[in-house]
């Protein structure tokens, strides 16, 4: 019985588990396949593929060069303060 | 819900703070040594499991992560024994299932061209999860394993220890200003929008999508689900919405300012302030040059780090305010009462970030990058991540599609999340545009 009180069979249970890995499968081909989309929709993958930017991270902490980025921005900082204190 | 001093070896919440700390005490002390991840592949699957130095294979990492599965199976396994939820041995083996789909996850995450377009371990945990259990339905040996709360508590008190208060000034008050007025006022005004305007009944999803919307995607959806105790299926959905639209703004944002001629620094901090996920405001940032991925990445950091304040606000509103609504019932809660409720959770969660922003940042002469690399990297952070992953996979091998489809409510959540996302845009830029350009124009 499925979750909306259906009885299916334990076949048929099978085979729609087979026909979603399918699909997960070819959605995994497709995103690892490294097609871009045409013209300005594929811009930012392309620049992504280009500069190796990991676009994935969920927090700050995640991100590999964050202490780079951090520290240029400190020294963005600094270097503006620079011209008022002479 | 378990009461008295019995709560504290009895209650779930209690023991993701005691296993949240076992790690971080055992990780400071130097007894828990690296954590092994899946690493980046390309066109070799295999080499995700490969340790590789200087170009040359130097080994694989299959021993420490089944080391690491026994681990993380025996850590959580003493709180279930204690907690008596679950057999242990019934848990052990559920564990074991979840964790290979973990690292199937993982696996299917970490191809580079995957990264690429930004879709992290979190929808391939629930999408594989998802796919189990609405098609031959999630076997009862495998459910034994995914204990979702524990495992979204655990990674909350270990990403405790990520949230260093000191990077708030990181960039001063510009960055401040874009961080942290815009979020609370996204955040009141999306719940205020979403129970008044469009009568939504599940509260909870309705402060999940707003702290999503407005703080940093999935990791603040699973730290406002966990403070309000929502059902899975409410992050499933707000979890969902937010991967979808990270992944859109993050290709047509950068794309607007340029064709604008905005200017990088205000279209940096208006990214950094809006798009969810920081993968993905790193990589629009990018786009715009090189001062502008440090900036909206950094107005990301600053965004991040209210995650811990906010959890504590929502559990406290909920226990004081939400709970008392829904059980009817007369007067205000007395102390007591409101700490039975409170998700204790919620206190390691913030003890960590306190222990590590006041404690070990100063015994290590304030050096926050020694504190990274020394504990946050090679430990809290990768078992965080592992615990998350776990959850994801948990909540998709327990969510079905009817239930979701239920919490549409014709389709009040994707209207909530789009107007919160416009008002969230349109703040974000006005502030950041007197931030950035009218208040302190040279900050940067």
């Amino acid at each position: 019985m499925n979750k909306a009180g259906k009885d299916i069979s334990p076949l048929k249970r099978w085979i729609e588990f087979f026909i979603g890995l399918v699909l997960l499968a070819m959605m995994v081909v497709f995103f690892s396949s490294g097609y871009t989309p045409p013209g300005i929709f594929g811009e930012v993958l392309r620049h992504n593929r280009a500069c190796s930017i990991d676009a994935s991270p969920l927090f700050y902490s995640e991100v590999e060069n964050m202490d780079e980025l951090e520290r240029g921005v400190r020294e963005l900082i600094e270097e503006k303060k620079r011209p008022e204190e002479h | 819900m378990e009461r008295g001093i019995s709560s504290l070896w009895k209650s779930e919440d209690w023991w993701a703070g005691w296993i949240g700390f076992i790690i971080i005490i055992g990780t400071i002390i130097g007894i828990i040594p690296k954590i092994p991840k899946v690493g980046k592949w390309t066109g070799d699957p295999l080499n995700a499991f490969m340790i590789v130095k200087d170009n040359v294979v130097t080994g694989n990492i299959f021993v420490p992560l089944l080391l690491l599965m026994i681990f993380l199976a025996v850590l959580t396994a003493i709180g279930i024994a204690f907690m008596r939820t679950e057999k242990v041995g019934r848990y052990i083996v559920g564990f074991i299932g979840v964790f290979i789909i973990a690292v199937i996850s993982y696996w299917i995450a970490n191809q580079v061209n995957v990264k690429y377009w930004g879709l992290s371990y979190a929808l391939w945990a629930l999408l594989v999860g998802l796919l189990i259990s609405n098609t031959i339905g999630t076997p009862a040996w495998l459910k034994a394993g995914s204990k979702t709360e524990l495992f979204i508590k655990i990674g909350l008190v270990l990403l405790g220890a990520e949230i260093l208060f000191k990077k708030i000034l990181s960039l001063g008050p510009p960055g401040l200003m874009v961080a942290w007025i815009v979020t609370p006022v996204v955040v009141i005004f999306m719940y205020k929008f979403g129970i008044s305007f469009l009568k939504m009944k599940n509260k909870e999803l309705v402060i999940i999508i707003a702290c999503a919307t407005s703080v940093c995607g999935v990791s603040a959806a699973i730290a406002a689900a966990a403070a309000c105790c929502a059902k899975k299926e409410d992050l499933t959905l707000a979890v969902g919405m937010t991967l979808i639209f990270t992944v859109l703004m993050m290709f047509f944002m950068p794309l607007a300012i340029k064709f604008v001629g905005m200017n990088d620094v205000l279209g940096a901090a208006w990214m950094g302030g809006t798009i969810d996920s920081t993968g993905a405001v790193v990589a629009a940032g990018s786009m715009l040059g090189p001062t502008a991925e440090k900036v909206a990445a950094v107005v990301k950091m600053i965004q991040n780090v209210l995650i811990g304040l906010l959890a504590f606000v929502i559990a406290v509103y909920w226990v004081t305010v939400v709970n008392r609504e829904q059980c009817e019932t007369d007067g205000k809660p007395n102390a007591m009462e409101i700490w039975y409720r409170f998700p204790k959770f919620v206190i390691g969660f913030l003890a960590a970030s306190l222990l590590f922003s006041f404690v070990l940042v100063p015994a290590m002469q304030g050096n926050f990058n020694l504190v990274e690399n020394t504990y946050i990297n090679p430990v809290t952070k990768v078992l965080r991540g592992w615990f998350f992953c776990l959850a994801f996979v948990a909540i998709g091998l327990e969510s079905n599609f009817k239930d979701l489809a239920s919490r549409m409510e014709g389709g009040k959540p994707l209207t909530l999340y789009v107007t919160g996302q416009t008002f969230n845009l349109v703040l974000t830029l006005f502030i950041a545009f007197l931030a950035f350009m009218v208040f302190f124009p040279d900050a940067i």
